[in-house]
C-alpha cells in the first residue's frame, strides 16, 4: 500500500496529469464549439428525415382525394383516407415543431402520424417506403423517446451533455486516448531505470512483485482518473455552455443489418469506458512486459505501440480474431460497441483481465533485462577512427550534435516507424485508388449498354408520344407542329448525344485497357462540355454552387491531360475550388462534391503530391521539430548535460548557433529521405508518376486583369496549369524554408524555456497564431513568414487568389521565411552575445559578523 | 594570478548565500573548498566558472575575466555525473573536448591511460558504474592540460584504491604546475592533499593554512590513572581524561617527558594511541553549531 501510495504521489508531483486535463479540456471545448456550429443544419436535417414521407403522404392523399369529393370512398377507403388525414396533419404539426425547433412536441407528432400509418394498413392501404427494419427502429424510438419524456435530440451534431459525451468519448476513450496515456505515461517504469531512481526502491524491503504491481496500480489509476476527467469534462462542457436537457437516458442503436436494440446513451458510454480501461489495462501490463527487458523508455513506447498497433490492424483485417478472447479487440470499443451485441461487456472486461494478470504474471517472473536485448553494452567504434576534428567552434558543436543523434539513434528509430507508417498509408491508399478506378470504369463499361437499353428507348417513347401529340392536335384541327414540333427536335438533340456518348464510352472501354487514354478524355470532354452547356443555361434562374472555373478547369486539364496521354486518375470529373458558392446550410453537399472529385492515385509522384495537399507533410515536419527543434532546452532538467557544453571554450552564441545548425540539416535532410522514400515506394509498387500532371494554380484578379496575362480565364477568375514535378520542387522548396524557419523559433524559445514540452507546445502556438494573425495585415499580408506555413495552399496559388495579392508565391514565401529565420537567429546571437556582460545590479548586503 | 575573486554576492530569493566572498590563488597549489551542505560551494564554483552569474562582485581567471569562455582552454571545472551524457561513450565526450580546444588524439590516448579508463572508453556511459563516470569527467577534465582545475566532490563513488589514485594524480598535476580548486566534504582525504582550506560559513569566507593547526594528540591508557592525573598536573602537562584514556597534546609536551613524569611515579603505559588532527578538528571548531546540532541529531 505504502508502494501504491509513493507510485500515486510520484505522478501527482509530475504533473503530467495537467496535461491530460488541457487536452481533454479543449477536445471538450472544440467537439462543442463545432457542435454548436452546426446548429442550423439540425432543422433542415429533420426535415429531409421526414421528406420522403410527406411525398408520400401527400400523393397517397391526392389519390382519394378526389373519391372523397364524388363521395364514392368505400368504408375501407373510408378509414384510410381519414388515416392519411391525420397523418398529413400530423405531418404539418410535426414540420411546424421543426420549424419552431419545438423539439419536445417531434415525438408527439411522429407518434400521431405512426399511429395513423398503422390504422391505414390495417384498413388495407400500402405505403411502399419506409418499411421493414427502417419502421421498426422508427417507432422503438417513438415509443422509447415518449416513455422517457424525450425530447428530438441532434444526433449528428450534439451538444447535449451525454450526446456529446458520447460523441468525445468515441475519440478520446478510443485509439487516440490510449495514445495519450501511453506517450505521456508509457515510461513511468522504464525512466526509473534510466535515472536509476529505480534503485531507491530496490534497497528497501520490498519485493520486485510488489513494485511491479504498486507500479501498474499506478497506471491503472491514471487510466481511471482520465476516464473521469474525459466524462466530467464531455459533460460538463455542454451543460455549462449548451442550449441542452438532461439526455442521460437518450436512445443510442445498436444495429446489424437484421437486428436492433435500444440501450440509454449513459449505458453505451459506461460501454465505452469500460473497454477503454480494459484495452489501457492491457496495453499497460504489455508495456510493463517489455519495459522489463529493456531500458529505453522511447524504445518501450515505440515496440509497444509498433506491436499493439499491427495487433490492432490484423484483427481488424481479419473477422475470425474479432472476438472477446483478443485483447486487440479492446482497442475497436468504438466500432463494435454500436453494433448489435453478440457477447456481453462483461465477457471482454473479463478476458481483459485474465489478459493482464497473465502479463503481470509474466512480468513478475521474466528476469530484469537490465542490460537490455539491444546490447546496449556493447563496444561502440569511435567516431572518425578517433581523431579529432580541427573545426570552428560552431561546426564542432555540429558535428557533435549529429554524433549524439547517431549515438541516441532516436532519428534512426523515429524514421524506421515513419517509413513503416509510409508503407501501411501507401497499402490503404492503394486500395483505394484500386476501388475508384474500378468504380469509375465499371459504370464506363455500362455506360453504353444503359444508353442503348434504357435512355435511348426512353428518348425514343418520348418521340413517339410527341409525335402522337402532334397528329392528335392536328386530328383537332390544331397546328401541331408549331405546339409540339420544337420538343421534337430537343429530343432528337438527346438522341444524337445519347448515341454519341454511347460510341465513345464503347471506344473508350475498348482503348482504356490498351493504355489508350485519348478516347477516355474525348468521352469525358464530351460530358464536360454539355454539362458546362447545361450550367450556363441553368445559372441564368437558379442557384448552383459548383462554379463555371470547376467545370472550365476540368475541361482544359483533360485536354492537357490527353495532349501528354497522362493516365487517368480518378475519381471525379470536377475541379473543386475557391469559387464555388456553397451556402452555409449546403456544408454536407459542398463535402460530398469534394470527396466525389477527390482525385487519388498511388504513383511515386502523386503520393508525394497528395502529402503535400491533404496536408500530410505536418506530421514530419512535427517529428522533427519534437527530436531536434529543443534547442538548450533538451538539454537543461534532469541530466543538465548544457553545463558541460558551457565550460568549453566556445561561446554561448557558438553552441547556440551549433544546435541549430546542426537541427536544421537534420530536419531538412530528414525531411527530403521521408519525401523520396514516399516516391520511391510509389514508384517500386506502382509507376514513377507524370511529371506532367497539370496541377490546377489560382492568379490572382490583377494577373488576370492584365494584358499579358497568358493563362486560362473562366467567369469567376484566371487559372493555369503547372505540372506535378514543378509542383512538388515548389513545394519541397517551401517545405525546407518552413523546417528552417520553425526550427530558428523553437531554437530560440529553447533559450528560455527549461521543458522541452513547452517549447513544442509554444512553436506551435505561435505558429497557428502568427497565421491567423497574418490575415488581419491588408496590405502587408505577403510580409508574414507565417503565411507561407501553409505550404499546398501558396503553391497552387489559393491564397493569393483569394487575397488578391500577386506578390505572394512560393519565392516571396521562401524569402520571407529564410529572412524571418535569419532575423529571429541573428537576433538571439545578438542578445547572447550581450547577455551577462554585467552582473545583476542589486543592493549589496551587508554581512552580519 | 591564478584566480582572483573579489567581493561576489549571491542570493536565490531572499536567502543569502554568498556574502562578499573574496580571495586569491596566486601560485600552483591544492586548495580545498569545505562547508556544511547547502553553504554555497557548488555555487561559489559556478560562479568562478561563469555558469552562474553573481549578484556582485568579480572574478578572474588567469588575467582574464570569468565572462571570457576562452578561460576553458586553461581551465577546466569538473562537475557531478549528470552532465555526461548518457548515450554517448566515454571515447565520445573526450573527442568532442579534443574537437573543440584542438588538441591530438595522442594527448586524448595519453589522458585515457594516465586516469585508466581505457578498458571502457568505448561504452556507452549509461553502462558505467559512478566511479567509472567520476574517472572519465576527471579525464575530461585533465585533457586540455589546465593550469587551473577546479573540482566538485572529485572523491564522490570512489573506491579506495581509485581514491588512492586520485589523490596521488592530484599531487602529481601540483607537481606540473596545476593550481587545483576542489569541493568536498571528506576531510581525511583533504588533509592528505593539502593544508589549504576555504571554510564557507554562512555565507562568508574563512581561509585557513591547516598546517599551523595540525596537533598530534596521543590518547594514553595506563594501569594507574589517578597517580598518572596526580604526576601529570604536577609536572604542570596539562591533559584531559576522556573515557579512562588521559588525552595530552604534543603541543604542550613531548612524548618523552610523559613517560619520564610516569616513570617517576611508577605508572606504566598499557596502551598508547598516536592522533594528528588537521582540518576535521578545525572544521568541528568553525561549525560547531552545525555539528552539535548533527551529534543530536545522530543521539
Amino acid at each position: 500500500m505504502s508502494l501504491l501510495k509513493f507510485e500515486l504521489k510520484k505522478i501527482w508531483r509530475q504533473k503530467k496529469w495537467l496535461w491530460l486535463l488541457v487536452v481533454v479540456l479543449l477536445c471538450a471545448g472544440l467537439v462543442f464549439y463545432q457542435n454548436q456550429r452546426e446548429q442550423d443544419l439540425m432543422a433542415k436535417e429533420a426535415e429531409e428525415n421526414i421528406f420522403r414521407v410527406v411525398v408520400m403522404t401527400d400523393q397517397l392523399y391526392a389519390q382519394l382525394r378526389p373519391l372523397d369529393r364524388e363521395n364514392k370512398l368505400t368504408t375501407e377507403q373510408q378509414i384510410q383516407f381519414d388515416s392519411l388525414n391525420n397523418m398529413a396533419n400530423a405531418i404539418f404539426h410535426w414540420k411546424s415543431a421543426i420549424y419552431t425547433r419545438d423539439w419536445g412536441e417531434v415525438p408527439q407528432q411522429e407518434r400521431l402520424f405512426l399511429e395513423n400509418l398503422e390504422r391505414y394498413e390495417g384498413a388495407g392501404g400500402v405505403f411502399d417506403i419506409f418499411q421493414g427494419l427502417e419502421r421498426e427502429k422508427a417507432i422503438a424510438k417513438n415509443a422509447y423517446l415518449i416513455e422517457h419524456q424525450l425530447p428530438y435530440a441532434n444526433e449528428t451534431y450534439p451538444v447535449s451533455p451525454f450526446l456529446q459525451l458520447q460523441r468525445l468519448a468515441a475519440i478520446l476513450l478510443g485509439p487516440a486516448g490510449l495514445l495519450l496515456l501511453l506517450l505521456l505515461f508509457g515510461s513511468a517504469y522504464t525512466s526509473e531505470k534510466e535515472q536509476q531512481t529505480v534503485l531507491t526502491v530496490q534497497t528497501q524491503p520490498v519485493l520486485r512483485r510488489s513494485y511491479l504491481l504498486s507500479k501498474y496500480s499506478g497506471l491503472l489509476g491514471i487510466t481511471i482518473l482520465y476516464v473521469a476527467i474525459v466524462v466530467t469534462a464531455g459533460w460538463v462542457v455542454p451543460s455549462l455552455f449548451g442550449d441542452t436537457f438532461n439526455d442521460w437516458a437518450y436512445p443510442v442503436f445498436l444495429e446489424t443489418e437484421d437486428a436492433f436494440t435500444i440501450i440509454p446513451a449513459w449505458q453505451h458510454v459506461w460501454h465505452l469506458a469500460l473497454l477503454f480501461i480494459g484495452a489501457s489495462a492491457f496495453l499497460f501490463a504489455f508495456l510493463l512486459v517489455v519495459g522489463t527487458q529493456l531500458r529505453s523508455s522511447f524504445t518501450s513506447i515505440m515496440l509497444t505501440g509498433f506491436l499493439t498497433m499491427s495487433g490492432i490492424v490484423m484483427t481488424e483485417t481479419l473477422g475470425s480474431l474479432q472476438a472477446p478472447w483478443n485483447p486487440f479487440q479492446l482497442f475497436r470499443g468504438n466500432r463494435f460497441l454500436l453494433e448489435y451485441p453478440v457477447y456481453s461487456i462483461w465477457i471482454y472486461a473479463i478476458a481483459a483481465l485474465l489478459w493482464c494478470i497473465l502479463l503481470i504474471t509474466i512480468a513478475v517472473f521474466l528476469r530484469e533485462g537490465m542490460k537490455g536485448l539491444f546490447k546496449a553494452a556493447e563496444e561502440k567504434k569511435p567516431f572518425r577512427k578517433g581523431r579529432p576534428h580541427r573545426l570552428l567552434s560552431v561546426l564542432a558543436i555540429g558535428v557533435f550534435e549529429w554524433r549524439k543523434s547517431k549515438r541516441r539513434g532516436l532519428l534512426g528509430q523515429v524514421m524506421a516507424v515513419v517509413a513503416m507508417a509510409i508503407i501501411a498509408g501507401y497499402v490503404f491508399l492503394a486500395e483505394q485508388v484500386k476501388e475508384k478506378e474500378s468504380e469509375a470504369i465499371g459504370a464506363l463499361k455500362e455506360k453504353p449498354d444503359s444508353i442503348e437499353n434504357y435512355t435511348i428507348p426512353s428518348i425514343e417513347d418520348d418521340i413517339r408520344n410527341i409525335e402522337e401529340s402532334i397528329e392528335e392536335a392536328n386530328r383537332n384541327g390544331e397546328n401541331g407542329e408549331s405546339i409540339y414540333g420544337h420538343l421534337i427536335d430537343v429530343y432528337k438533340e438527346q438522341l444524337a448525344a445519347a448515341r454519341e456518348e454511347a460510341a465513345l464510352a464503347t471506344i473508350a472501354v475498348n482503348t482504356y485497357e490498351q493504355e489508350d487514354w485519348a478516347p477516355y478524355y474525348d468521352y469525358q470532354l464530351f460530358n464536360d462540355q454539355r454539362i458546362l452547356a447545361m450550367i450556363t443555361e441553368g445559372k441564368k434562374g437558379i442557384h448552383i454552387a459548383e462554379s463555371f472555373f470547376g467545370y472550365d478547369a476540368a475541361i482544359k486539364q483533360k485536354e492537357w491531360m490527353k495532349e501528354y496521354n497522362i493516365k487517368p486518375v480518378f475519381s471525379g470529373t470536377y475541379i473543386p475550388n475557391i469559387h464555388d458558392q456553397w451556402e452555409p446550410e449546403e456544408r454536407k453537399e459542398e463535402e460530398r462534391n469534394k470527396q466525389a472529385n477527390r482525385k487519388v492515385d498511388h504513383s511515386g509522384l502523386f503520393s508525394l503530391y497528395m502529402v503535400f495537399r491533404d496536408h500530410v507533410y505536418v506530421i514530419p515536419l512535427v517529428l522533427m521539430l519534437v527530436l531536434v527543434g529543443a534547442g538548450f532546452a533538451g538539454e537543461r532538467g534532469k541530466r543538465p548535460t548544457l553545463r558541460l557544453l558551457q565550460t568549453m571554450p566556445t561561446k554561448r552564441r557558438s553552441l547556440f548557433l551549433g544546435k541549430t545548425l546542426h537541427a536544421s540539416i537534420v530536419a531538412m535532410g530528414s525531411a527530403i529521405a521521408i519525401f523520396l522514400f514516399v516516391a520511391l515506394v510509389g514508384t517500386v509498387f506502382n509507376r514513377f508518376g507524370d511529371w506532367m500532371y497539370p496541377v490546377l494554380r489560382y492568379h490572382s484578379k490583377y494577373e488576370v486583369q492584365s494584358f499579358d496575362f497568358t493563362g486560362n480565364r473562366a467567369y469567376e477568375g484566371g487559372y493555369t496549369f503547372i505540372p506535378l514535378g514543378e509542383y512538388l520542387l515548389k513545394a519541397i522548396l517551401l517545405y525546407v524554408c518552413v523546417s528552417l524557419f520553425l526550427i530558428a523559433i523553437a531554437n530560440v524559445i529553447g533559450l528560455f524555456v527549461r521543458q522541452p514540452l513547452v517549447v513544442y507546445a509554444l512553436t506551435g502556438l505561435i505558429s497557428g497564431a502568427g497565421y491567423l494573425l497574418s490575415w488581419k495585415l491588408d496590405d502587408f499580408i505577403q510580409y508574414s513568414p507565417f503565411l507561407y506555413l501553409n505550404i499546398p495552399k501558396i503553391v497552387n496559388g489559393e491564397i493569393l487568389a483569394l487575397l488578391n495579392k500577386p506578390a505572394i508565391s512560393v519565392y516571396m514565401g521562401c524569402v520571407m521565411l529564410l529572412g524571418a529565420s535569419l532575423i529571429v537567429l541573428i537576433a538571439a546571437y545578438a542578445g547572447l552575445s550581450f547577455r551577462r556582460k554585467d552582473v545583476k545590479r542589486r543592493k549589496p548586503f551587508v554581512a552580519e559578523v | 594570478m591564478i584566480l582572483s575573486v573579489k567581493d561576489l554576492y549571491k542570493s536565490y530569493g531572499k536567502e543569502q548565500v554568498l556574502k562578499g566572498i573574496t580571495f586569491e590563488l596566486a601560485e600552483p597549489q591544492i586548495i580545498a573548498l569545505v562547508g556544511p551542505n547547502g553553504s554555497g560551494k557548488s555555487t561559489l564554483l559556478n560562479i568562478i566558472t561563469n555558469l552562474l552569474p553573481a549578484d556582485k562582485g568579480e572574478v578572474t581567471v588567469l588575467g582574464k575575466s570569468n565572462r571570457d569562455p576562452n578561460i576553458f582552454r586553461e581551465i577546466s571545472f569538473m562537475q557531478d555525473n549528470t552532465v555526461l551524457y548518457e548515450y554517448l561513450t566515454g571515447y565520445d565526450h573526450l573527442q568532442f573536448i579534443c574537437d573543440v580546444q584542438g588538441l591530438p588524439k595522442k594527448q586524448l590516448l595519453k589522458t585515457a591511460d594516465r586516469i585508466g579508463i581505457t578498458s571502457y572508453l568505448n561504452k556507452k556511459v549509461k553502462n558505467y558504474s559512478l566511479g567509472m563516470k567520476q574517472h572519465l569527467l576527471l579525464a575530461m577534465a585533465v585533457v586540455n592540460q589546465p593550469k587551473l582545475m577546479i573540482l566538485d566532490e572529485p572523491l564522490n563513488g570512489l573506491d579506495p584504491t581509485s581514491a588512492i589514485k586520485v589523490r596521488e594524480l592530484l599531487l602529481a598535476l601540483r607537481e606540473e604546475g596545476t593550481t587545483i580548486l576542489l569541493s568536498s566534504h571528506n576531510l581525511a582525504e583533504i588533509d592528505r592533499v593539502t593544508s589549504s582550506i576555504l571554510f564557507l560559513k554562512k555565507g562568508n569566507l574563512i581561509q585557513e593554512d591547516m598546517s599551523a593547526f595540525e596537533q598530534i594528540r596521543y590518547q594514553i591508557l595506563v594501569d594507574k590513572p589517578e597517580e598518572a592525573e596526580r604526576a601529570l598536573r604536577a609536572a604542570s602537562i596539562p591533559f584531559e581524561t576522556i573515557s579512562g584514556r588521559l588525552h595530552v597534546y604534543q603541543a604542550d609536551a613531548a612524548l618523552d617527558r610523559v613517560v619520564r613524569v610516569f616513570g617517576f611515579q611508577d605508572v606504566t603505559i598499557v596502551d598508547i594511541d598516536k592522533k594528528v588532527f588537521g582540518s576535521e578538528e578545525r572544521y568541528r571548531k568553525i561549525f560547531a553549531e552545525e555539528t552539535k546540532a548533527h551529534e543530536l541529531v545522530e543521539v
